[in-house]
């Protein structure tokens, strides 16, 4: 059993924010666990205020909680002071609706959105009291099922979940929940269950496959288990129209800030401007867009429910969206909503400035824009579409809107780049700094660079990473061309990023070593101030593995990845062909602006880009 | 119009902060629909005081705070509106309009009455070290804060203390009054800190303490 109210309060004085474990949010759900079929744990391997901005987990908590059969509880990463103190009083990991165990339910989701949180959910799964190895696993304990990004190339956590959900979860969590819930009737034995999920469209079942090693790659090939066969080739789940999607208009109120404080709506799906280091670009495809109709009333209806002074209308490109002008001028002007607009992820241009200057934060707040490379012919590599015209054009509007604070936002160590390229990164930034002059203010420029890490999926998972010393020499390089009033230098770990490449595009084999560092106490390693890198080079030495030639290594064209038969619906000739284009500095439109550029997903997937207000997206090109 | 309400940090809430507090109260003011003033300036803030904050872990019974209010809505409608907005744990006691010749709030604050709640310790043990506490001429009590240590002297804030008494196996309540002086005033689980000085053997973290009233001029 959990701890009781009484008995948790009385210990509750010993952790920093106890308000993360309590719950109570206003509009939680609680719903009587043994009156339902299937209690399902929402475990999210991050703090509190993390997860629970996490839109995702949102929506998916909101459509499981509509089941009448299902009952959805929350259970996020407790900080290290609690996991202490859980493990001081003997009390497991608890939801935080019914403060009930993890091991307790019927199925444990976890949301996979960072390779960095792996440790945590071996903690979690220890924590709550469920075997941490599948094969550990029997018919009384929980099925340990994993969603998000990372479960497009989940083999490091293989040994551990025993079903992946790949793509668009709003149907094909509820797809899960019913398997479920027609085995336990029958009663039926756990193997019959796996089985049965790998019939799901979307649904990766470890266990169902040996993995075969040979000088072509790795790869996961199913077992013949009396006949039966795990489909070789597991495809992402697609919705075909976001407009036609749950949306959680009600979502529950933390009484603590979150990371995001403030309402989201999604306004659309996807991203065509396919930049070939970005993984979200590739794996959510394609374009799906919502109405602005249905924009307007769902931001109304949030702020009305939440009672938030602030709605952002979140996607991963905003300035894309076909009405974002449309969108922000009724809800700000129209007819006014009563709360601020915001808009993350803005485009580096002056469409970008003009709708961040029309949201009215140039008053109070910088603006951010991303470039990701200070050379042309980097930024062309990488397929970031925008001129160095365009980004002064950009810091010239920005100006005369007010702004004096910009945020740039770079990445070092991409496929290709020389010291020159880095170089003008911080040649950039002082041209942008002598713009913000000339028009008479003090400007301040803050350069913000991070490690390009090579993610699965994407025109760059053939590439190597660069080793932290070589980052470290870049970063200080930059560093020292960025000296100067009115220029300032952020910049991220390098080892922290080394840890990412390694697990991004890990194998099986990692699981042997995310165990010994979670063994050794590693938790929370994307956090600078907690993650442990000797224990981490510890536990690589002692499972035998090498993470440099995880991390470091160039693959061959033809090399079979651990993630080859995972399919996120974009073909592996295009990521190799937008590969070859990369090295020739060559870009590839958006497919929204009128041409399809050949990804596949449309066609093999028999899906679509769904733009609003009924215009014509393109008409892919079948099969080429 | 200014509007003064008296409000529950309840025992679910007791582990938010003052901060916190504060939001949650703007957030079911929004939900609320008060007409709310804005402050002037570059980031307009709704004009809400939230009085005599609670550390993180205690609650409050008879809890305060004024909001300014554009025009002169009904106090039945706004009370009604208010109360159906709060958040699991909050609760509203009473609405009333306060006038515009009223001292500041912080200065009519005299004390606040405190129970708390311990577990695991004999009263009498409570109730020695108390005495030993109250004959005392001054206890000087290091608050750690993030970048400073703060040496005050709990003495003279402690008015006084009740009768310990046994509420069921191995658990004693007792009340505390402590003093408030121009704003300035020290935590309940402070003194329980100090009382090892004197004897007592308690962990003040696992302390339940609530505020029962604030005591006025
Ligand atoms: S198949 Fe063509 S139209 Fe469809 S997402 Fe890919 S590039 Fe765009």
């Amino acid at each position: 059993m959990g701890p009781s109210w009484d008995d948790l309060k009385r210990q509750l004085g010993k952790v920093e924010k106890p308000a993360r474990y309590v719950g109570g949010e206003l509009g939680a759900v609680r719903k009587d666990l043994a009156s339902v079929d299937v209690a399902f744990a929402l475990a999210f391997p991050d703090v509190y205020e993390v997860g629970v901005s996490h839109l995702g987990s949102l929506i998916i908590y909101s459509i499981l909680n509509s089941l009448d059969f299902v009952a959805c509880e929350r259970v996020y990463m407790p900080w290290t002071d609690m996991e202490q103190l859980l493990k001081d009083k003997g009390w497991p990991l608890f939801s935080i609706e019914s403060r009930v165990p993890l091991a307790s339910f019927d199925i444990v989701g976890f949301s996979l959105q960072y390779e960095l949180t792996y440790t945590n959910i071996l903690a979690m799964l220890d924590l709550g009291g469920i075997p941490l190895r599948a094969e550990d696993r029997g018919d009384s304990h929980p099925l340990v099922i994993a969603g998000g990004p990372c479960a497009m190339a989940p083999e490091p956590l293989a040994d551990f979940v025993d079903a992946f959900a790949l793509g668009d979860g709003e149907e094909l969590v509820v797809d899960i929940v019913r398997v479920y819930r027609d085995w336990k009737k029958e009663g039926a034995s756990r193997r019959e269950l796996l089985k049965r999920l790998a019939g799901v469209e979307g649904v990766y079942v470890p266990s169902l496959y040996e993995v075969v090693r040979d000088e072509t790659g790795t790869r996961a090939v199913p077992k013949d288990l009396d006949g039966f066969r795990a489909p070789p080739v597991v495809r992402r789940r697609v919705l075909k129209s976001l407009e036609d999607a749950p949306y959680p208009d009600k979502p529950f109120i933390p009484l603590i800030p979150p990371i995001h404080d403030r309402a989201m709506v999604e306004i659309f799906r996807g991203c065509g401007q396919g930049c070939r280091f970005c993984q979200a670009g590739m794996l959510y495809r394609p374009v799906r867009e919502r109405e602005p109709e249905t924009v307007d009333k769902l931001a109304r209806e949030v702020l009305k429910h939440s009672g938030y002074d602030e709605v952002s209308l979140v996607s991963l490109s905003s300035a894309d969206y076909g009405f974002i002008k449309e969108a922000v001028s009724r809800l700000l002007r129209k007819d006014p909503c009563g709360a601020r607009v915001s808009l993350p992820s803005l485009r580096v241009d002056s469409f970008s400035v003009g709708l961040a200057e029309m949201l009215g934060s140039s008053a109070t707040s910088g603006l951010t824009l991303a470039p990701e490379a200070g050379s042309q012919r980097m930024r062309d590599a990488i397929n970031k579409r925008v001129t160095e015209e365009e980004v002064l054009e950009a810091a010239e509007s920005a100006f005369s809107a007010g702004y004096s604070h910009i945020k740039l936002y770079f990445m070092i160590g991409l496929p290709g780049e020389t010291d020159e390229d880095v170089l003008d990164i911080a040649r950039l930034a002082s041209r942008i700094r002598e713009i913000g002059r000339k028009m008479g203010k003090r400007p301040t420029v803050v350069v913000s660079v991070s490690g390009f890490v090579p993610k699965p999926h994407t025109p760059f998972q053939w590439e190597p990473a660069v080793p932290p010393d070589e980052l470290k020499r870049r970063q200080r390089l930059l560093r020292n061309a960025l000296r100067g009033p009115g220029l300032e230098f952020r910049y991220h770990d390098a080892e922290l990023s080394a840890l990412e490449a390694v697990f991004a595009r890990g194998d099986r084999r990692l699981g042997a070593a995310l165990e010994a560092a979670f063994r050794k106490g590693c938790r929370f390693d994307a956090w600078p101030d907690q993650v442990r890198f000797e224990a981490w080079a510890e536990a690589f030495r002692e499972t035998g593995i090498d993470p440099a030639g995880y991390a470091y290594r160039e693959r061959p064209r033809d090399e079979v990845f651990p993630w080859d038969h995972l399919s996120s619906g974009v073909r592996k000739a295009f990521l190799w062909r937008e590969r070859e284009k990369s090295r020739e500095a060559l870009t590839t439109w958006d497919c929204r602006e009128g041409r399809c550029t050949g990804c596949g997903i449309c066609g093999d997937f028999g899906v679509a880009v769904r733009l609003a207000g009924g215009r014509k997206g393109p008409s892919f090109e079948a099969g080429r | 119009m200014r509007v003064r309400a008296v409000y529950e940090k309840g025992d679910r809430v007791r582990f938010l902060g003052h901060l916190d507090v504060g939001r949650c109260l703007k957030l079911a003011l929004r939900r609320a629909g008060w007409p709310v003033e804005m402050s002037q300036g570059f980031s307009p803030k709704p004009k809400i005081s939230v009085y005599a904050p609670l550390p993180v872990g205690v609650a409050g019974h008879r809890e305060y705070f004024d909001a300014v209010l554009s025009g002169r809505p009904d106090i039945g409608a706004l009370a009604r509106t208010l109360a159906s907005s709060l958040p699991e744990g909050f609760a509203l006691h009473e609405l009333y309009p306060v006038g515009d010749g009223e001292p500041p709030f912080e200065e009519t604050v005299k004390a606040s009455l405190y129970s708390v709640d311990m577990e695991g310790v004999e009263p009498e043990a409570i109730r020695r070290a108390l005495d030993a506490f109250l004959k005392a001429s001054q206890v000087l009590f290091d608050v750690v804060r993030p970048n400073e240590v703060k040496t005050v002297d709990l003495r003279p804030f402690v008015l006084g203390v009740g009768e310990p008494e046994e509420a069921g196996a191995d658990r004693v309540v007792l009340d505390m009054t402590i003093a408030h002086d121009k704003g300035r005033t020290v935590r309940p689980q402070w003194v329980i800190a100090s009382l090892a000085e004197f004897g007592l053997n308690a962990d003040p973290r696992e302390a339940i303490i609530d505020r029962r009233k604030i005591i006025f001029e």
